[in-house]
């Protein structure tokens, strides 16, 4: 019997961040997909029924918050973490 | 005096502080991108090495490509608080030769990041060759950081963001012209005369201090430079500094008199003149400048109106043992005619009106060993 391994989508800008979450991610047990940036991250959760999405709260192109509100849309039940560098985060209310 | 200099230092350090203040929220957020990957990659590591998922255990490559990550990422932090330390310590006044383009880059590193996540596009157009400017490295960068986080307030929350900064040679005033133009919402014009102004802003309490655009305005003066801004509501915003560069062969010259009694115009041409390479001798009232005038040796004259009007007799006898005919530059607004005027006229005198750009100075200015002014007579008046 085959288990289906979660998926973790992992979005953020740096490369370095990506790189090393996704392994963690992939230790961890899950299938993970990376999106260098928050408008491929969007396509991808569109696509990608995913279980956990981890997301960049700052990212040039679409900022966190706006694919965690699309993320609610799509799939409401998806866990979701926001990475942040930033001490304080005002609307993270999403 | 003393006591001046001081309280202007102390301004000027408190509005870098201010400027630190609004760095430093990016830079923490820059700075922990590259320490997150480093404790990342050294935690897989040690996980890998020390032999708990022992089945997971790759080659030495792999191994060398995540350490040579933690090295880059590492560099990539020091590098940044590096350039952070560059402009945040207390650095000593010192005037030394600058290259203004290395000077502007290092600004723009500090920003590179936060304009990168706000989406404003930087364009840079830095002219190759620049001639180097004698200037204080700290105060420069200091003046260039307030206008581009100027620009980029100016451009929050608007559409195509868009920020260029140049760095050319402009002849005609033998100097280095630095420029930031922002897609901002533009100065009313209204503002636009006062933006120098001390303690004047148009941003709610708390959000600035009113005297950034004000010490960018006195820390260029004070290198015999000149500021200026063009603006257009909705459109954007330009500021260019001019800040003279080196002459060759000026400082070889005799001494170039100013005899002006107001100190800070005798200050700002001193500065100019200073700048671009000028040895200058300095008079405050008439008196003195005949008696450096008697004693000859001089590459030119810049007396303001007043001070040859004080004692207009004693000019044209100055003027007429003069058998070398000193170039004589007169400092007078031009709705005055009188007397003085009459004698410039007489002398052949480049007339200068306050206040004058730069490139007016220049022009007013003999350059070259000849000793000649632009124009004998000229009148010189390319009013700000």
């Amino acid at each position: 019997m085959t288990v289906q391994q979660p998926v973790l989508v992992v979005i953020d800008d740096e490369q370095g961040i990506l790189d090393v979450v996704g392994r963690f991610g992939r230790r961890a047990g899950f299938e993970v997909f990376t999106c260098s940036g928050g408008r491929e991250g969007l396509a991808e959760i569109q696509v990608r029924r995913a279980d956990l999405v981890l997301v960049d709260l700052r990212m040039p192109d679409v900022g966190g918050l706006d694919v965690l509100r699309a993320l609610r849309e799509i799939t409401p039940q998806c866990q979701a973490v926001l990475m942040t560098a930033a001490q304080r985060c005002r609307n993270c209310s999403a | 005096m003393d006591q001046l200099k001081s309280t202007q230092a102390q301004l000027l350090q408190a509005e870098k502080l201010s400027a630190i203040g609004q760095l430093v929220a990016g830079v923490a957020h820059e700075l922990n991108n590259p320490l997150t990957s480093v404790i990342g990659y050294a935690q897989l590591l040690e996980e890998e090495i020390v032999g708990s998922r022992p089945a997971e255990a790759r080659p030495p490559a792999e191994l060398a490509h995540d350490l040579r990550r933690i090295a880059e990422e590492s560099e990539r932090a020091a590098r940044i608080v590096r350039n952070l330390l560059a402009f945040a310590r207390r650095q000593s006044s010192e005037r030394v030769t600058q290259n203004l383009a290395d000077l502007f880059a290092r600004v723009l590193a500090l920003r590179t990041y936060e304009m990168r996540l706000n989406t404003i596009e930087l364009v840079t157009e830095f002219e190759p060759g620049l001639p180097d400017v004698v200037a204080d490295g700290g105060q420069i960068q200091q003046a260039l950081l307030n206008l581009v986080l100027n620009a980029e307030r100016a451009m929050r929350g608007r559409a195509g963001r868009r920020l260029v900064v140049g760095a050319r040679y402009d002849a005609d005033a033998a100097a280095v012209e630095l420029s930031v133009s922002d897609s901002g919402h533009g100065i009313e014009i209204g503002n636009l005369t006062r933006i120098f102004d001390p303690f004047f802003t148009t941003r709610e309490v708390g959000e600035g201090t009113g005297l950034g655009l004000s010490i960018c305005y006195g820390i260029v003066r004070d290198h015999g430079g000149q500021i200026q801004v063009e603006s257009k509501v909705h459109v954007g915003t330009r500021f260019s500094i001019l800040l003279p560069a080196s002459q060759t062969g000026a400082s070889a010259m005799p001494e170039t008199l100013i005899a002006h009694a107001d100190p800070a115009q005798r200050e700002y041409l001193t500065a100019a003149l200073t700048a671009w390479g000028y040895r200058v001798a300095i008079a405050a009232n008439s008196v003195d400048a005949l008696a450096r005038y008697s004693r000859g040796q001089l590459h030119a004259i810049l007396a303001d109106r007043e001070v040859v009007a004080s004692d207009l007799p004693a000019w044209r006898a100055a003027r007429t043992a003069d058998a070398r005919r000193v170039p004589l530059v007169l400092m007078s607004m031009a709705a005055v005619e009188g007397d003085v005027e009459q004698f410039g006229r007489e002398q052949g005198c480049t007339v200068l009106i306050p206040p004058f750009q730069l490139r007016a100075l220049r022009r007013a200015v003999p350059s070259g060993l000849n000793r000649a002014p632009a124009v004998a007579g000229d009148v010189v008046e390319e009013c700000v």
